[in-house]
């Protein structure tokens, strides 16, 4: 009998195991929040990035397999900073009972003023990943957050958010070094959209948007005016467009300057290939930015 | 002829309207920087890096150094690279960096590290 229940717990260890081992699931609606959980969470998450990388955060419409995935997710990182419109509509609509949170609504904003039509009014950026300081309070957010939802993996949450956070500290310092190779007055970063915000206040740059925050938002002619009279008086040398952004705009611009074209940066979130990471996104757009401005 | 029409259109505004030139700022012209650095332990090495070149550096320096530069420094101020190596066995150590700009604004820095640290820091 006895070695009857050993031959029976011998069968049914690796069924308990798998239960022990169930998977937290997590949505994030942003590509920088969905690498951020999944180098946190390891292998105890389940992450699903619903905003891709390369796509546009500011036209993301959740889909119907979208609110799916929500409705069974156990946390819910939203980027936040008013970045997510929807955010009424999906809680509503998935009856989730996932910890919903906005992760940049727990860190400091910059305030902006925002144009609707023939008035204006104050706005937050909502662009924070460009600071790697902001990424790093994400991540001790999403720790603290994963901890809540099962104390047992504590160690292993702890563990992978301090070799995390040491990364994101190299990245920092690799990008201080490559901005310290321009000069302070040469910082002047000309892009489609008022995006790069949170990045110019961390390594000393002026940003001479030409539309506002929104992609969407495009400029009339009396504004590409007074911004090509700036970028002439600024003797700014290159200008940049976006990777989802049409760069027609940005290309009358630099024909209308003569300052060269610096090519493309990755204002609202990750790329693909080389750029589908936080690290490859912040070298590509430091690099190109850098380069062309030198 | 006429499928030509566009083709001699578009050469004939290339050459009515040469290319624009950028108005690139002159360069800034070199300014004395006076920079005094402290060392709680002094290090093996030290070096210096502004806008990528290598500016200055000392083996063996005292624990306290004080010189100047000549560098291209703009109103809105610049970064040093700094480079500091203390040997293995000397414990965690602190340089401190005060920077006169030629404005005679006075800065302070500083960075703490074991062996070799690499740093940029800000002036302001």
């Amino acid at each position: 009998m006895k070695s009857f229940r050993l031959f029976l717990l011998f069968l049914l260890t690796p069924v308990l195991a798998c239960v022990g081992a169930e998977k937290i699931r997590v949505s994030t609606f942003s590509s920088v929040l969905t690498e951020v959980a999944q180098q946190v969470g390891g292998d105890r998450v389940e992450v699903i990035g619903h905003v891709k990388p390369g796509s546009d955060p500011h036209d993301f419409e959740p889909k119907p397999s979208d609110l799916r995935a929500v409705a069974n997710a156990q946390l819910v990182l939203l980027s936040a900073k008013h970045m997510e419109g929807y955010v009424g509509k999906l809680e509503e609509a998935t009856g989730t009972k996932g910890v919903i949170i906005h992760v940049g609504d727990q860190f400091p904003s910059l305030k902006l003023s925002v144009q609707h039509g023939d008035h204006s009014h104050d706005g937050e950026d909502p662009h924070w990943w460009h600071s790697i300081r902001n990424i790093a309070r994400a991540t001790k957010i999403v720790r603290d957050e994963l901890v809540k939802l099962s104390p047992s993996d504590k160690t292993t949450f702890t563990a992978n958010a301090s070799g995390y956070l040491a990364k994101l500290e190299k990245l920092d310092a690799w990008v201080k070094s490559k901005v310290a190779e321009l000069p302070r007055d040469k910082r002047k970063l000309v892009t489609n959209h008022d995006a790069f915000g949170y990045f110019a206040r961390e390594y000393n740059f002026t940003v001479m948007p030409i539309a506002g925050l929104s992609k969407n938002n495009q400029p009339g002619s009396k504004k590409t005016a007074e911004v090509i009279q700036a970028i002439k008086a600024a003797g700014v040398k290159a200008v940049f467009s976006e990777d989802v952004a049409n760069p027609k705009v940005i290309q009358e611009i630099a024909r209308g300057t003569g300052a060269k074209f610096g090519g493309s940066l990755l204002s609202d979130g990750l790329g693909n290939g080389d750029r589908g990471t936080i690290e490859g996104m912040f070298k590509h757009n430091v690099g190109t930015i850098v380069d062309a401005l030198k | 002829m006429l499928l030509l029409t566009p083709l001699l259109w578009r050469m004939t505004q290339a050459e009515s309207h040469p290319p624009k030139t950028v108005e690139v700022k002159p360069p800034i012209d070199a300014q004395k920087i006076q920079l005094v650095i402290t060392f709680t332990s002094a290090p093996e090495r030290v070096s210096i890096v502004h806008l990528g070149q290598a500016v200055w550096s000392k083996h063996a320096p005292e624990s306290q150094e004080e010189f100047s530069l000549k560098l291209p420094w703009p109103r809105e101020g610049g970064e040093l690279k700094f480079k500091v190596e203390w040997a293995d066995e000397t414990p965690l150590s602190a340089m401190r960096v005060q920077l006169t700009d030629p404005a005679d604004n006075e800065i302070e820095r500083s960075l703490w590290g074991k062996g070799t640290v690499e740093r940029v820091l800000n002036f302001p």
